[in-house]
């Protein structure tokens, strides 16, 4: 395994993360209590207590300014792992937490769940689930309202977000008749006003047609370089975020197989023994290197690799 | 023929939100087709007339030569079997069990007859470690893969999949690729909605593009996939063996002997096949 060093720039840090959901304890109660009373060793560190974590021992550092593809196999432990980046776990989804997870240095157990959220904002694979409110405008007003901010701020605030985003005209519009896409933006937007350093996004585009899931991450992208916010986006297919990503985190099993820069990711072998797609132009090129036809990088991008195949091919 | 055919279809939803306009399709039996489009267009409206989930505002829906409007609910339903974006959707006894026993219940066939098809489909999924469990303990790979058993044990006569590669990681593609290609085996027909222009040129036949409520193109996934044109105007994008040859053969004028090789080729491993022999690899 290999984890990236503690730096002082980190935004979040992960040390001897393990998670038990409430729901597992409830039908395993006996043998995780057996566990756990266990005289002479940590109880998060037993290996006993392997099968019944959905976090396992996870140690990470998330540096400011990101763009970075957290990927794994389903049930992998990634949705689990950013719900404790903003308190949720454990505050909401309930069980046996261990070890420390800092944002901006704040231990996410001791701060409340509406500190932490300025700081993280969190966007759901179906917007719909995320969109409460009669018009775009209530919409973004609600987590303004809810930090006790001025009526005439917050007007303000949210024609400087629906500009930005360039969605202004959909300020007077019911959420729910607008396109997968559209409410993916509001989504955005009413997290972005609360003017969070961290963007989670789990799954953000799998709804969307190609060309709106291409929108969604270029203002994603925007965002990251404009405004220095670190992105995290949870993503099955690879080949629509290869393209954005600096950096790739790898869950398996409740673990980080792997923390590293795309490039580095590409060019080891951590990420061919899971279950996540991978592009097949990419395959391609990790076969002709196994084969010693090609000693060159693994490109990440289609673009990348048509340019070094057609050196190859004249 | 177990055909399914639109006749000049359309469908207005309550709220005067028109989802299909003048839809005319002919489905032959044991076809692999594909609906595509962008977020709106339509496609899981269509999908829901076919069997008898909705009812057309305009036109007919015929399957077997009778329309909709004619069939018992309940049979129709079971003749197209509709697997929904969500598993979760579907999926509600406390094991999974239960859950094959409760999709064969309303099947009009005797007991040991439907003792049979769950074995069947137990069988052919290999289900057999999961019985016991509660389908809200299984992982996402698996509630996908007792959704579809659900569906499959009841023999529908067609098969619907909706948006079936969303969220599925290469164990959720392997069983997707068992049941469709067993199903192809089988002549089944086949229909797939989906964003997936990967998966469309991989395993689908003809597609039908939909845009806006009507018919934007309908042909041969190679001939669709290919054109510039729909792939435009339907917010979908070029499948990567596509691309992947367009950009190298853009710029190249004069074509090589290898060049021209790989233009033809339908994967990349056929790709890898001719770089390996170019460069003398006969292994």
């Amino acid at each position: 395994m290999t984890f990236s060093q503690p730096n002082p720039k980190d935004q979040i840090n992960a040390k001897n993360l393990s998670f038990v959901y409430e729901s597992v304890y409830k039908a395993n109660r006996d043998e995780i209590s057996a566990i756990m009373n266990k005289e002479g060793e940590k109880p998060s560190d037993s290996p006993d207590l392997d099968k019944y974590k959905a976090l396992n021992l996870i140690n990470l550092s998330i540096c400011q300014g990101k763009f970075i593809a957290m990927v794994g196999d389903t049930g992998s432990g990634k949705s689990t792992l950013v719900r404790t980046f903003n308190g949720l776990i454990p505050s909401f989804y309930r069980g046996i937490f261990f070890g420390y997870v800092g944002v901006f240095g704040k231990d996410s157990i001791q701060e409340k769940i509406s500190t932490l959220s300025q700081d993280v904002g969190l966007v759901f694979q179906n917007p719909e689930n995320q969109l409460v409110a009669m018009t775009v405008e209530r919409e973004i007003a609600f987590g303004l309202e809810n930090i006790g901010l001025k009526r005439e701020l917050i007007q303000k605030k949210i024609s400087q977000i629906l500009e930005y985003l360039g969605i202004s005209h959909l300020r007077m519009r019911h959420p729910y008749e607008l396109s997968g896409g559209e409410q993916q933006r509001v989504a955005i937007a009413s997290i972005m006003t609360l003017e969070p350093s961290i963007i989670i996004l789990d799954e953000p585009t799998a709804t969307l047609d190609p060309q709106a899931a291409e929108s969604v991450l270029n203002l994603l992208e925007k965002l990251n370089k404009d405004k220095k916010i670190t992105i995290i986006i949870i993503e099955h297919r690879l080949e629509v975020i290869l393209p954005y990503c600096t950096e790739i985190i790898i869950v398996q099993n409740g673990q980080i197989l792997q923390h590293a820069s795309t490039q580095e990711v590409l060019n080891s072998d951590y990420l061919y023994s899971t279950n996540v797609r991978i592009p097949e132009y990419i395959i391609l090129f990790k076969k002709l290197k196994s084969n010693k036809i090609y000693s060159g990088i693994i490109p990440s991008t289609i673009e990348q690799a048509a340019h070094i195949m057609r050196e190859l091919i004249s | 023929m177990k055909n399914i055919r639109f006749d000049n279809v359309g469908f207005q939803y309550s709220n005067e939100l028109t989802a299909l306009r003048e839809i005319s399709l002919n489905i032959q039996n044991g076809e692999v087709l594909g609906i595509m489009g962008r977020n709106g267009a339509g496609k899981s409206t269509l999908i829901q007339l076919m069997n008898g989930l909705l009812k057309p505002t305009k036109g007919n829906v015929f399957f077997d030569g009778i329309t909709t409007n004619e069939y018992d609910a309940s049979i129709l339903v079971q003749k197209i079997g509709i697997m929904f974006q969500n598993p979760e959707h579907q999926l509600f006894s406390s094991t999974v069990e239960e859950e094959l026993n409760f999709s064969l219940k309303n099947l009009q066939i005797s007991k040991d007859l439907k003792t049979q098809y769950k074995h069947e489909i137990i069988d052919e999924l290999n289900l057999h470690s999961l019985l016991g469990k509660s389908p809200w303990n299984c992982s996402g790979g698996e509630r996908k893969k007792i959704s579809i058993a659900c569906i499959l044990c009841r023999k529908p006569e067609v098969l619907v999949f909706d948006e079936p590669t969303l969220g599925q990681d290469k164990g959720g593609y392997r069983i997707l690729d068992t049941v469709i290609n067993k199903a192809k085996q089988r002549k089944q027909t086949i229909i797939v909605v989906t964003h997936n222009t990967e998966f469309a040129y991989r395993y689908l036949d003809r597609l039908v593009v939909l845009e806006n409520g009507r018919i934007l193109a309908d042909g041969p996934t190679g001939e669709i996939l290919t054109n510039s044109i729909i792939l435009e105007n339907s917010s979908l994008i070029e499948p990567q063996i596509v691309k992947f040859k367009r950009l190298i053969t853009e710029s190249i004028p004069q074509q090589s002997n290898v060049s021209k090789l790989i233009v033809q080729a339908r994967t990349f491993n056929e790709i890898e096949m001719i770089i390996r022999k170019s460069m003398g690899d006969t292994s």
